[in-house]
C-alpha cells in the first residue's frame, strides 16, 4: 500500500498506470509495483453503484433492481451512470439503456426532487384531474413534463394507480395522495415546498 | 343490508387470517396428489382476469420433472379500475403468503417472489415484514420456502405473465411467444407457476374450508366468490365480495346512481355494456349458452348518462398506445392509428364509414398481435364504437 505523499507523486505525468478492476497498479521509476485502491477518484455514483451490485448481485436478473436503487438515490440515470452499470454487471450499456428506458419509472432525464405523478386514466379524469392538474401547475409554475428550476419538483402525468375508489390520485415519489381537491392539493404541496 | 334482488354478498378474502399457522401447517402434511384433486374440484379459475382454471395449472407445474421451479404472485396490478390486489396485500398478506408455500410444496419450489408494481411502493415496507414473520414460522416448521419482494417499475404490461418474467430476467418488459406455457419454461426458464394476488388468497380459502364450500358458491363455469372493485359513476365505491354468475342489471341496481349509461366490466382491456343489454349480460367465465357472460378482473366502472363516450374510448385508446411495449406491429402501430382514426372522423376529417374501417382495424389486432394487450384492444373499441356510434361522430 502506498502512502498519500506517494499518492500525489502518482498523480504525476512521469508515473506509469494501469486501471484494472478497482485496483490502480502503479510502477515507479525504481521498477517497484504499488496495488491500490483509488479511493479519491472514486465517484459518488460509482460508489452507489458498486455497493448496489454488492446487495443485490452482477447478474442480469439483478439489474432492474440495481437501476432502481440509482434511480431512488439520484433521481434520475445519467448516461454515466448507465455506462458505469454495464461496466459492474459486465453487459453491453445498450441493453442497460434499452431496458431503463422501457420503464416509465426509470426516468433517464434530470429529474427534481419530489417527482408529482397525477393519474390520467379515465376514473380520475372523470372526477376532475384536470381542475387539479391546473392547481399545481398555478402553484409551480410548471407544466407536464417539465422540472421546476429550483430543482425541487417535477410534474407528469402517469397511467392508472389503482386508486379509481378515491378518485382524483397522485404519487409524490412514493406517498399517495386520493380523493384530490385543488384546495387539498394546494396544502399538500405547501407542505412539499417547506422540505 | 336486506336487497331483493339476486347480489350474494360474501366475505371469505377479508375474513381474519389469524389462523394461517395452523392452516398451513394442517395443508402441508396432506399428500400432494389431494390437494391437487382439492384445487380442481373447486373449479377455482384464475382471478387475474384470464381465468385459466388454477388446478390445472399447479398440476402442470407439479408433473415436470425439472429440479428448480418457482411461484410467482403477481402483483402487478395495472388494469384500469382494478385495486383489490393492494387491499389483498395490505389486509391478509399472509393468506397470500401461506398459498404460495403451498403451492410451492405442491409444485417443488422452494423459491417465491412478488411482482410488486411499482406504484405500490409505500406496500413494500409492511410486506417486508409480514415475510420476515413468514419465514420465520417456515423454519420453525422446518419448511424450505423462501419469499422475496421484486419491484416493477411502472410498465402496465409486466402484468403479462411472459413479459412479467422477461423484467424479472432484468430485461425490457416484452412478453414471449406461447407455447412454451410458464408451467413448463417460465422464469429464467424454469417451470413457474404465477398467479394473480386473489387467485391465491382464494386456494387459501379452499384450503381452509375444504373444496365444496367455494364449489358451492357462484354458477356453473363460474364457482366461487370475486372481488370487485367498483368505480365511476356510483354512490359507493370500493372493493365488494359477491358470487360470480350475478346479472349486469343487479348489479347496476345496487351499485349504479340511478342514471348509468353504461358499465365498463374488465377494465380498458374488457367490454363497455350499454342500458340495454344490462339484464342479458353476466359476470363470469365464459362457457354459458344463453346470454352474454363476461369475465373480469374485477375492474367494474360505471358510467352515467352525462358522460361522453368519445372521452371514455379516447382514454383507453390513449393508455394502450402508451402502453403498447412496441414489439409487434399491429399492436404498436394499431394503438396509434385508432387513436388518430376517432379523432379524424370526431373532427370530421374523415368520414363515419372510416370507423369500420378501424373496427377491421381491430379485428386484425384481435388475430395478430402477440399477446392480450393487443389482442384486447378490440374488445372495449368495438363495444363503445357499435353501441355509441353516433357519440363517435358528432
Amino acid at each position: 500500500m502506498i502512502t498519500s505523499s506517494e499518492l500525489k507523486w502518482c498523480q504525476a505525468p512521469a508515473a506509469f498506470a494501469v486501471y484494472l478492476n478497482d485496483y490502480s497498479i502503479i510502477i515507479n521509476y525504481q521498477n517497484q509495483i504499488h496495488f491500490f485502491q483509488p479511493i479519491v477518484s472514486m465517484n459518488p455514483i460509482q460508489e452507489i453503484i458498486s455497493e448496489l451490485a454488492d446487495q443485490y448481485g452482477r447478474r442480469r436478473e439483478n439489474l432492474l433492481p440495481i437501476l432502481q436503487g440509482v434511480v431512488e438515490k439520484e433521481k434520475y440515470l445519467s448516461d454515466y451512470s448507465m455506462i458505469e452499470i454495464a461496466r459492474e454487471l459486465d453487459i453491453p450499456s445498450a441493453e442497460v439503456f434499452g431496458t431503463a428506458t422501457f420503464y416509465s419509472f426509470l426516468d433517464y432525464k434530470r429529474k427534481g426532487k419530489f417527482i408529482i405523478r397525477l393519474c390520467k386514466t379515465i376514473t380520475c379524469s372523470m372526477k376532475g384531474k384536470n381542475q387539479i392538474l391546473l392547481a399545481i401547475e398555478n402553484m409551480l409554475k410548471i407544466g407536464v413534463g417539465e422540472t421546476s428550476s429550483d430543482k425541487k419538483f417535477s410534474l407528469l402525468e402517469t397511467n392508472c394507480l389503482g386508486w379509481c375508489h378515491k378518485a382524483p390520485a397522485m404519487l409524490i415519489n412514493d406517498e399517495i395522495y386520493t380523493e384530490l381537491t385543488p384546495e387539498k392539493v394546494r396544502e399538500i404541496l405547501s407542505d412539499y415546498m417547506k422540505k | 343490508m336486506t336487497t331483493s334482488y339476486n347480489l350474494k354478498r360474501a366475505d371469505f378474502i377479508f375474513r381474519n387470517e389469524n389462523d394461517w399457522e395452523k392452516i398451513l401447517n394442517r395443508t402441508l402434511q396432506k399428500e400432494k396428489q389431494e390437494l391437487i384433486n382439492e384445487l380442481i374440484s373447486s373449479e377455482l379459475k384464475g382471478r387475474g382476469g384470464a381465468g385459466f382454471p388454477t388446478g390445472l395449472k399447479w398440476k402442470l407445474a407439479s408433473e415436470d420433472p425439472a429440479d428448480q421451479k418457482y411461484v410467482i404472485c403477481n402483483a402487478d396490478e395495472g388494469e384500469p379500475g382494478t385495486f383489490k390486489d393492494r387491499e389483498i396485500l395490505m389486509k391478509v398478506p399472509f393468506k397470500v403468503l401461506s398459498a404460495m408455500a403451498i403451492c410451492g410444496y405442491i409444485i417443488g419450489a422452494t423459491e417465491g417472489f412478488i411482482y410488486l408494481r411499482g406504484e405500490y411502493k409505500f406496500l413494500k415496507s409492511d410486506l417486508e415484514k409480514a415475510i420476515s414473520e413468514f419465514d420465520y414460522y417456515c423454519k420453525e416448521i422446518k419448511f424450505d420456502f423462501s419469499i422475496k419482494i421484486f419491484m416493477g417499475s411502472g410498465a402496465y404490461i409486466c402484468g403479462e405473465e411472459t413479459a412479467l418474467f422477461e423484467s424479472m430476467e432484468g430485461k425490457r418488459g416484452e412478453p414471449r411467444n406461447k407455447p412454451p406455457f410458464p408451467t413448463n419454461n417460465g422464469y429464467m426458464g424454469k417451470p413457474t407457476v404465477i398467479n394473480n394476488v386473489e387467485t391465491l388468497a382464494h386456494t387459501f380459502t379452499i384450503f381452509k374450508y375444504g373444496a365444496k364450500k367455494f364449489y358451492d358458491l357462484g354458477v356453473q363455469f363460474s364457482r366461487g366468490t370475486k372481488l370487485f372493485s367498483v368505480s365511476g359513476d356510483t354512490p359507493k365505491p370500493g372493493i365488494y365480495e359477491l358470487e360470480l354468475g350475478m346479472s349486469l342489471h343487479d348489479f347496476v341496481e345496487e351499485f349504479g346512481d340511478g342514471d348509468t349509461k353504461a358499465v365498463q366490466v374488465g377494465g380498458a382491456s374488457g367490454f363497455l355494456v350499454p342500458r340495454k343489454r344490462f339484464d342479458e349480460t353476466d359476470i363470469g367465465f365464459k362457457g354459458k349458452l344463453v346470454g352474454i357472460s363476461l369475465p373480469t378482473g374485477g375492474s367494474m366502472m360505471l358510467f352515467n348518462s352525462s358522460r361522453s363516450m368519445f372521452n371514455v374510448l379516447d382514454n383507453y385508446l390513449e393508455f394502450f398506445r402508451e402502453e403498447s411495449c412496441g414489439q409487434c406491429t399491429p399492436c404498436r402501430v394499431g394503438c396509434q392509428q385508432l387513436l388518430i382514426g376517432i379523432k379524424a372522423v370526431k373532427q370530421g376529417n374523415k368520414p363515419a364509414t372510416y370507423l369500420d374501417k378501424l373496427l377491421k382495424l381491430t379485428e386484425t389486432m384481435q388475430n395478430t398481435a402477440k399477446c392480450g394487450l393487443g389482442q384486447s384492444v378490440a374488445n372495449s373499441f368495438s363495444s363503445i364504437v357499435e353501441n355509441f356510434r353516433e357519440e363517435m361522430i358528432y
